[in-house]
């Protein structure tokens, strides 16, 4: 690793994983006396930080039995749990922000949803990449949840579109995967 | 005892890394109050410029890990507590292309920094049996970001070829079929050749015999020499393996 990534990888990784917990705030502030980001934010940092350390025992333990390095096991482990983590969270409150600086057009919401479908299936397909692949895997996950939420509310033409659309990427993964295990 | 000091020059770096990673952090929110309360500058604007500044502190002194780390995390902690405090105010397109540009890198250090495969246990059989080509281990080890001045581990296949003796050698002559014969005096040559004896009981080939062991060889073994000796070096044994013939260790 050169020394550029390293200065640079554990201060960016701390900042995006912050980066969620400001959003984290952000999205679920409803103001008043109690500022709610507060009452949210820091629970979920909470149990943020006792995962990790879950992460951390977990890895020493794997390292130990594999035979590897337990410090250099555990700090990769750690680093991708970050990484997830990270990406599982930001990229559905990208599409949020998206959506919402668009004043939730209908056009946006399926550009929206086109580009989540794609990550979930980049992911799926993103073998070799398990970091990717969780990462994407969940976090279009939650951001379909987001998008099929704000289609139901646009009334029955969009809920058509994204039944339609939903069908048609899951036929199209399933014929491609299963082509992969039969053939 | 070589241990104990590397473990005391971690603990003094973490120590003195805590320690700009503090007072920066206090001459910040010092220099941003004071402003503040003179009426001097805006309070949050005052800590952006001071997050800006720290970060570039950490690249200029980017060969002094300890002090680059605590200038950085610094950073990190100024820029989010104005993000957290301010955030909400944000237009949403600026709200858009912020996380998406955090998105975007996350992506690339997802890419090139996790994209080497899983790790894999390490095999704990050291001693070849004769005869038999062994399965060189395979161990991936991920790099520690606090540990870059420490040299990678070698690993069992190259440890094996350093314990060779060499006590009455002087150098190793390949007679390739068809071929010119060749020769090197070169010490970690000479150790392959009898390590590879070892392995097969013999040193005479057919062609093609050592592909499979010659292909796990390169992909494991550690080369000690330069690159330009190793290219040629290279480029002769694959033309060995290829064609057959024997070895001599005189």
């Amino acid at each position: 690793m050169g020394i550029f990534t390293i200065i640079f990888l554990w201060p960016f990784m701390v900042l995006a994983a912050g980066l969620v917990f400001v959003v984290f705030g952000d999205l679920f502030d409803s103001g008043g006396f109690f500022p709610f980001r507060l009452f949210f934010s820091f629970p979920a940092l909470v149990v943020f930080v006792v995962a990790l350390l879950m992460i951390r025992s977990r890895a020493a333990k794997l390292a130990q039995e594999s035979g590897q390095e337990v410090s250099v096991y555990q700090m990769y482990m750690i680093r991708r749990a970050m990484l997830i983590f990270s990406i599982a969270i930001l990229f559905p409150t990208f599409i949020r922000y998206l959506v919402d600086s668009m004043d939730k057009n209908l056009a946006v919401i399926i550009l929206a949803l086109l580009l989540a479908f794609s990550f979930i299936v980049w992911g799926i397909f993103a073998k070799s990449h398990t970091t990717i692949m969780y990462g994407n895997i969940i976090g279009g996950a939650i951001a379909l949840f987001y998008l099929y939420i704000q289609l139901w509310d646009l009334g029955e033409g969009p809920r058509i579109i994204a039944a339609a659309f939903g069908l048609a990427v899951a036929v199209a993964v399933s014929i491609i995967k299963l082509r992969e295990r039969t053939t | 005892m070589i241990v104990e000091s590397k473990n005391k020059e971690q603990t003094i770096k973490v120590v003195f890394g805590l320690m700009i990673f503090a007072f920066s952090l206090a001459l910040a929110y010092f220099i941003a109050s004071y402003l503040r309360s003179n009426h001097y500058f805006d309070y949050w604007g005052a800590l952006m410029i001071a997050g800006g500044l720290f970060i570039t502190i950490g690249v200029f002194v980017s060969s002094i890990i300890p002090v680059s780390l605590g200038f950085l995390f610094s950073a990190d902690i100024l820029v989010l507590h104005v993000l957290m405090a301010n955030f909400g105010d944000f237009a949403d397109g600026i709200k858009v292309l912020f996380v998406g540009l955090i998105l975007a890198i996350l992506y690339l250090l997802a890419w090139s920094e996790f994209s080497k495969p899983e790790f894999e246990p390490k095999t704990r059989e050291a001693t070849p049996k004769p005869g038999v080509v062994p399965q060189p281990p395979v161990s991936l080890v991920a790099d520690d970001v606090f540990q870059v001045e420490d040299p990678p581990p070698a690993n069992e296949l190259n440890k094996l070829i350093e314990q060779i003796d060499l006590t009455g050698t002087s150098k190793v002559t390949f007679y390739p079929l068809s071929q010119p014969a060749f020769s090197t005096s070169e010490p970690s040559i000479i150790r392959i050749a009898l390590y590879t004896k070892q392995v097969f009981s013999k040193s005479e080939f057919k062609p093609g015999e050592l592909a499979e062991y010659y292909k796990l060889f390169v992909s494991t073994y550690i080369p000690t020499l330069p690159q330009e000796k190793v290219k040629v070096v290279l480029s002769k044994m694959s033309e060995f393996v290829s064609v057959g013939g024997r070895f001599e260790v005189v």
